[in-house]
């Protein structure tokens, strides 16, 4: 422990900018611890190699420079935060997140322009001016757009730069940054460390489901689908397992990672590609020239590696839990999105006669598959909706984390999204807690004014 | 199904809980991915899956598909998992072949999993659960 942090690299107080998105506000703050213990171990005193027991208390008391619950993105997207002095590890975290937008060094921070000016840190502006490095701003504004009139008004006040020399639009060496937060009236200046600008230059923007060839009417949207990856960790070389593939989206962000995916489903006309998945209704390039369509196209489509899948009953799975005494139970990560009744329940409304068929099939394949209620529900009439229903929704939850505890080795991490109903008793909303997981986070995602489904955390816990 | 796939597979029938893994591995059409749909190859992705894989396992498994014409060393020394051409050759093994028609059978009860289309399917009966 005291031989990592000897060796951990120096930290540093850098700004967070995360990206102020309505739906995903809940996800900023996860995403980022997630992602700073995954580039960064050792470096903000817990989570080293060698310490059994992570200790998310502490690695947020450590990460963040103001207590974690004063911090309000809806507000003020910008947050300071201890981070290694290492542009490579900052460059790792921000490249592979999808909600933070830039990290800033920053030499000034006040309310106004003419204050942001004098308050400037000497030590850290001169020897940048000094350097004769080539440069150029970039304003922004939050909460409001900052016209292009007031930018060069702004630029011009910062008269003590060399302008008449170095300026290079196109390819500065360093870029000022200034941030204008018009709900809070605080203004940043300082100089960018790492960006994410626009979201065509992101690695995830490809993914998104209307350039998808093959689509199912529960596909996860890409974004989640990536920060359920992140939440993971999922890495080079892992394995990870996702109990409830139907069309692939989450494994297919997982896959992205160069992990070894594993799909598991239930259902067999999910994997074989008829009945739930469908071609894609959007201009997809190249989308003529496929054939067949099934949970293999995408992969294809995105000449990416293709995972495994198998049909298997996660409630009774045949996964080895040790295949051996010689080694540890073999998946780093299960992420997954369990079916819930509420979704199952809003497909069936207005049923159509090939629907009908399709259902009466899924009836007969439901007798020789046996139990999972989930599927009877379909089959069901709105009134019979009861108490049993809900049940074995959390049933479901209860085996998923039971059979995560038998198949993931000491400090992988399991990643489901749980959706609560506040019109329904408390109880029914209780998140799932097993006695081998430690709860990380949990982050909340509104669906109407009173469901919502939240993106769980959790780690399987070290033997001490 | 790729043959890390059948390396973490077992026969959950109920009462079988002995001598249910590995299951035997009956091959019928093998095919290999393309460079494109499969992990490159890299030493640190093949130490990972190493740290993985119940090396017995694999190998019993391998050497029941004469047709292959591999054999595999009775353990993956320290020198053996440095050494490139092992690594690669593993790699092809491993990550670019799949088992596309077969079946799993399990060597205690005898209960066959089919194997279609490269999917494995593990799912028991009403009865056998």
């Amino acid at each position: 422990m005291v031989e990592a942090l000897a060796t951990s690299p120096q930290t540093k107080k850098y700004l967070v900018h995360f990206i102020k998105k309505f739906k995903l506000i809940d996800f900023c703050l996860p995403e980022f611890e997630s992602l700073a213990t995954l580039f960064i171990p050792g470096a903000l005193g817990s989570w080293a190699p060698g310490r059994p027991q992570p200790c998310i208390e502490t690695l947020r008391r450590n990460l963040y420079c103001q207590p974690r619950d004063t911090i309000n993105i809806a507000k003020h997207p910008l947050v300071y935060a201890n981070l290694p002095e290492d542009a490579g590890v900052i460059d790792r975290i921000i490249k592979r997140s999808i909600l933070v937008k830039e990290v800033v060094d920053v030499i000034s921070e006040a309310k106004t322009y003419d204050s942001l000016l004098q308050s400037v840190d000497k030590e850290k502006l001169f020897p940048i001016l000094e350097s004769g490095k080539s440069f150029k701003f970039n304003i922004e504004g939050i909460g409001r757009k900052i016209s292009h009139k007031e930018q060069v008004e702004i630029i011009e006040s910062f008269g003590i730069f060399p302008f008449s020399k170095n300026v290079d639009l196109k390819n500065p060496e360093i870029i000022f940054k200034i941030i204008e937060n018009s709900e809070d009236h605080v203004i940043y200046f300082g100089t960018e460390v790492a960006s994410n600008r626009v979201e065509e230059d992101t690695f995830h923007y490809k993914f998104d489901l209307k350039k998808r060839p093959y689509l199912g009417p529960t596909s996860t949207d890409h974004q989640l689908a990536f920060l359920m990856a992140n939440q993971g960790q999922v890495s080079l070389g892992d394995f990870v397992y996702d109990p409830f593939v139907g069309t692939g989206s989450i494994v297919l962000a997982c896959q992205y990672f160069n992990a070894f995916c594993f799909g598991g489903d239930l259902d067999i006309r999910v994997l074989k590609g008829y009945g739930v998945g469908r071609k894609t209704h959007n201009k997809v390039e190249g989308l003529e020239k496929i054939k067949k369509f099934d949970i293999y196209t995408n992969f294809y489509h995105y000449k990416m590696p293709v995972p495994e899948f198998f049909i298997m009953d996660c409630s009774n799975p045949a996964v080895h839990a040790q295949a051996s005494n010689l080694r540890q139970p073999v998946f780093d990560s299960i992420v997954c999105d369990p079916p819930y009744g509420v979704r199952a329940r809003s497909q069936k409304v207005g049923v159509s006669e090939t629907k009908k068929k399709r259902q009466e099939r899924k009836a007969a394949e439901k007798m020789e598959a046996s139990e999972e209620e989930e599927v009877q529900d379909d089959d069901h009439d709105m009134p019979h909706f009861s108490m049993k229903e809900h049940y074995d929704v959390l049933k479901v939850y209860d085996d998923l984390l039971e059979n995560a505890s038998k198949i993931l080795r000491p400090g992988g991490r399991l990643v489901f999204l749980f959706h609560t109903d506040t019109s329904l008793p408390a109880e029914k909303n209780k998140f799932p807690t097993h006695p081998a997981f430690e709860f990380i986070c949990s982050s909340e995602n509104n669906l109407t004014k009173c469901r919502a489904r939240h993106l769980i955390t959790m780690i399987k816990r070290v033997e001490e | 199904m790729k043959l890390i796939t059948h390396n973490i597979l077992m026969c959950n029938k109920k009462g079988c809980t002995k001598n249910n893994f590995p299951l035997r591995l009956v091959v019928k059409q093998y095919a290999d991915y393309e460079a494109d749909n499969a992990q490159e190859y890299s030493a640190n992705l093949m130490t990972r899956l190493l740290e993985k894989l119940d090396w017995n396992a694999l190998k019993i498994t391998v050497a029941t598909l004469p047709d292959w014409g591999i054999a595999l060393p009775d353990a993956v020394t320290p020198e053996l998992a440095k050494d490139e051409a092992f690594l690669q050759s593993l790699h092809m093994l491993l990550v670019r072949r799949q088992i596309i028609d077969g079946e799993m059978v399990c060597p205690n009860c005898e209960r066959s999993y089919e194997i279609k289309n490269g999917i494995a399917n593990m799912l028991l009966q009403e009865d056998e659960v």
